[in-house]
């Protein structure tokens, strides 16, 4: 059900006598105008006002009301949202207020001078005088209105259901506006304000509250929730329910009702073109493609070589001339020879030529084997090692030391050596072992082997989260969420600050003895921040685990390892594609979740009394009190206003007054005959009367009597 | 494109055209000035007393730099509307300082209700007092039931499959979920 706007203009403005009072209904969510003694209001709509920009000129224009979203391409809307008049219920930003009535009139078809008819607008019970004295200072000044007369739309709205029989004389009036809902109750025809109540919940806050639940429960659709569309969603499916709590169970345990209940609107959604695979051709293409850059930079590199090769091969033939050529130099001339090449002494050509030989050979690709070489002479190598100290010079000294050196280090590397070949021994045992194992019984040593690995796996888990304090805490561990609640540091990392604080308030007390055991030293050790990462326990495990999960993936098909699986698990929403259920808005406990808030205004942190508790409020407030009053007035409940169109709601209604009456009282709730329209109804059947001019004030009035006087003005509504 | 305009107008009508200079004309030359201005007025506005005798009609044509569906549409509300006595921008002049408006709870101390009897009723005094019915605590998230509450989100939660949402659900997130109920953390 969309909004209902009428705003035809009207050309019968000319044809009402100027004592034909106009009607407005000015609620806070629609504005209703039209012509005393009519039925119909002839102006609907929403009581909003906008002021974009028009984007071809930039000029500020006005546009109340809603319009077709389709025309407002041509404004500049994102500055200006829809603005109301209202605060709570009461009208307070006159400049809006000003271009609505201008606006309703205007459509009215009014085209004199000013408007020459009384008005009867509608006001909330109570309302402020500044608000009140404000909207008559604006009618008689801006529009040129002889006379102003204001009254309450709730006890419009009960008087005329009164006339249609719907509702006695005395009753009470239960009415759910916008913004607010009131509780007034009706003793000989006329509403009792000293018994009325207010609670600050109405048709918005059902409203806004269903539109934040889901943009919250989907973020991604956020910018469809449109306060237009979740206003239909909202009257289109919300329900209230008998009981919240039993009505929650149900959706809780999922049972069939539920289910049943559970609404689902299907935003439009079109299945994204699956991508099909590249054409053989297609593959042959890009892999021709790729081979040949492959061999454009393999042949690039060849070329490289090459001309490195002949390059050192220059270098080397020109050292080998220049060696051949000091053979025939005599020993004293050869500084003076070598002057010229820059180099000093024959050594350092032989140095260069080794070197240049050696970058040769492996610009050729030859393997560089001077570790083998080396090997045979060892015993040669290590000459000096066996001879005491004090039988070498200084210099020999130092080529000892050089020599043990090097024999430890290359023996050290000959153990690792044997070290390695003995665990490949022993690995290999161990696989054998292993394979006979399985051969007895496959399936017992299938699942042996898959427990233990599953232990391992735990154990390294575990380990893993110690050290990171919980993987399972995402969203808060990184980024800003998280700070501040306790989860900054890791384990070791806290492990570490409280070593760093005992020490620091450790000091000075008692005897200190520390330092006079070794281990004491070990502290500083455990502080130092690079202490994190060095336990080799987990190495081992899971190195373990590494060998287990090889095996497993050997022997058994079904065996997933658990990191891939993670990832995996982990990629799946990314390379989903989407499909028809993403774009659905699934409505269920929400359905009779946001309008419970009537009943329930603490649910959206509210702190007054529901709907049913307000009419026992009320009643408790009645001046004049009386067992046949109360009765009379529980006999005639009436509800009015758009929430109250919500199904389930007299069941509810009635079933919380009766839970606050006494046992046997009376209780008949009774909706209103339109709920939305009665109050402009009643107001308009209300000014056709003979005694509706006494009810007004003018102008005149107005500046004489001031605004003490205002304040004292209330219609009788019975005349 | 154009559009005529019917104004009934009188000598002593003064007519505002062109936003750009808000310049004044006398009637008389107002014809003239429209059509031969070249930088065309987006809005003309009339203004004056129109009960005069010597009034008489006057056809402007006017380049209106709007689209024919909005006009069609008469969305924007006309600057000038002859069945009012002071015109918005009269009341509202362009550019100047509006004074802001007093907001309800700016008119409620203005009201000084406690100068008056207090079983008179007014707008404060007929509110309605806090609930007498134990206040029903529900899931923040689901709406069922909730027995628990996270202290440290102080999300209420249902069950356990809620807490983990709960916990994994972001600050922000977290804090729209406590304004519902109007208990997040307002920083002032």
């Amino acid at each position: 059900m969309p909004f209902i706007s009428k705003i035809q203009r009207q050309s019968d403005y000319s044809l009402f006598p100027s004592s034909c009072p106009i009607v407005i209904d000015n609620g806070a969510s629609y504005f209703r105008l039209g012509w005393a003694g009519e039925t119909d209001p002839r102006i609907i709509f929403r009581n909003i006002v906008q002021r974009p920009r028009l984007k071809t000129t930039g000029e500020t224009v006005t546009i109340v009301g809603d319009h077709d979203p389709a025309l407002m391409k041509y404004f500049d809307c994102t500055r200006a949202g829809p603005r109301s008049a209202f605060e709570s219920n009461v009208v307070f930003q006159f400049e809006i207020m000003e271009y609505i009535l201008d606006f309703g009139f205007d459509r009215l078809g009014a085209d004199q001078a000013e408007i020459d008819h009384p008005v009867l607008i509608t006001e909330c019970a109570c309302n402020p005088v500044q608000s009140r004295s404000k909207m008559a200072e604006l009618l008689f000044e801006s529009y040129g209105v002889p006379s102003v007369a204001f009254g309450v739309d709730a006890a419009f709205s009960y008087k005329y259901n009164q006339q249609l029989g719907v509702c006695n004389k005395d009753g009470l009036v239960i009415s759910t506006g916008f913004s607010t809902s009131h509780a007034i109750p009706f003793v000989n025809g006329e509403p009792v304000y000293e018994a009325c109540c207010r609670t600050n919940v109405g048709g918005y806050h059902v409203t806004d509250y269903l539109k934040q639940l889901l943009s919250l429960k989907y973020p991604h659709h956020m910018s469809r929730l449109t306060w237009e569309k979740v206003e239909d969603l909202k009257m289109e499916h919300c329900y209230i329910a008998p009981d919240y709590l039993s009505e929650a169970r149900l959706f809780q345990k999922g049972t069939k009702e539920a289910e049943e209940k559970t609404k689902c609107w299907q935003l439009p959604w079109t299945p994204s073109p699956t991508e099909e695979p590249p054409s053989e051709e297609e593959i042959a293409r890009k892999a021709a493609l790729k081979e040949r850059q492959g061999q454009r930079l393999r042949e690039m590199a060849e070329a490289k070589r090459t001309s490195r090769i002949n390059e050192l091969e220059n270098e080397c033939k020109g050292l080998e001339f220049l060696l051949q050529q000091l053979i025939d130099v005599k020993d004293s001339d050869i500084p003076s020879f070598l002057s010229e090449t820059g180099y000093v002494s024959k050594q350092e050509i032989e140095a260069a030529l080794v070197k240049v030989t050696q970058s040769l050979r492996k610009a050729k690709g030859e393997q560089a084997d001077t570790e083998e070489k080396t090997d045979p002479t060892s015993t040669e190598k290590y000459s000096m090692v066996d001879i005491p100290d004090n039988m070498l010079t200084p210099e020999q000294l130092k080529e000892k030391r050089k020599q043990v050196f090097i024999k430890t280090t290359s023996e050290a590397r000959q153990r690792a050596k044997q070290k390695r070949l003995e665990e490949e021994l022993e690995r290999e045992r161990q696989n054998k072992q292993d394979e006979e194992k399985r051969l007895e019984n496959p399936e017992l040593y299938r699942e042996l082997l898959r427990t233990k690995h599953r232990e391992l796996s735990e154990k390294v888990e575990q380990r893993k989260r110690l050290k990171t304090n919980g993987g399972h805490t995402n969203g808060n561990n990184n980024g800003t969420g998280g700070v501040g609640r306790g989860e900054r540091l890791n384990a070791a990392q806290k492990e570490r600050m409280r070593l760093l604080t005992t020490a620091a308030f450790d000091r000075g007390k008692g005897e200190d003895t520390f330092g006079i055991k070794d281990e004491d030293w070990q502290l500083y050790k455990l502080m130092s921040k690079d202490n994190d990462d060095d336990d080799e326990g987990p190495d081992e495990d899971e190195a373990e685990l590494a060998r287990m999960s090889a095996r497993l993936k050997e022997i058994d098909p079904t065996f997933l390892p658990k990191s891939e699986s993670v990832s995996s698990s982990a990629e799946v929403p990314r390379i989903r594609p989407l499909t028809k259920e993403d774009f659905q808005i699934v409505l269920g406990v929400e359905r009779f979740r946001c309008p419970e808030i009537l009943f329930n205004p603490n649910f959206v942190g509210i702190d007054q009394a529901g709907l049913d508790e307000m009419a026992g409020i009320s009643m408790r407030r009645l001046p004049t009190r009386g067992q046949s009053v109360d009765e009379r007035i529980t006999n005639s409940i009436l509800m009015t206003g758009g929430s109250c169109l919500f199904p389930g709601m007299a069941e509810r209604l009635e079933a919380g007054i009766r839970m606050i009456r006494p046992c046997g009282t009376p209780i008949r709730v009774v909706k209103a005959s339109d709920p939305i329209l009665d109050a402009w109804r009643g107001a308009a059947a209300y000014a056709v009367a003979m005694q509706f001019p006494q009810q007004t004030f003018t102008r005149m009035d107005y500046y004489e009597k001031g605004e003490d006087w205002l304040r004292g003005y209330q219609m009788r509504y019975t005349i | 494109m154009w559009l005529e305009i019917h104004f009934r107008v009188c000598l002593s009508t003064r007519i505002y055209y062109s936003r750009v200079s808000r310049k004044q004309a006398p009637i008389t030359d107002i014809p003239f000035s429209i059509e031969q201005g070249s930088a065309a007025p987006a809005t003309v506005c009339v203004s004056g007393n129109h009960k005069d005798d010597a009034s008489k009609f006057y056809v402007f044509r006017l380049f209106l730099r709007m689209d024919q569906e909005i006009i069609e549409a008469e969305l924007v509300l006309p600057t000038h509307l002859c069945f009012k006595k002071v015109q918005m921008y009269e009341k509202y002049p362009k550019g100047q300082q509006r004074g802001r408006w007093k907001h309800l709870k700016q008119i409620i101390q203005a009201e000084n209700y406690q100068n008056y009897p207090p079983n008179e009723p007014n707008y404060v005094n007929i509110e309605s007092p806090p609930s007498m019915h134990p206040c029903k605590r529900i899931c923040d998230i689901t709406g069922f039931e909730a027995p628990y509450v996270d202290p440290r989100t102080n999300l209420r939660y249902a069950n356990t499959d809620v807490f983990k949402l709960v916990r994994s659900l972001p600050n922000e997130y977290v804090q729209r979920y406590l304004a519902l109920r109007n208990a997040a953390v307002v920083l002032k």
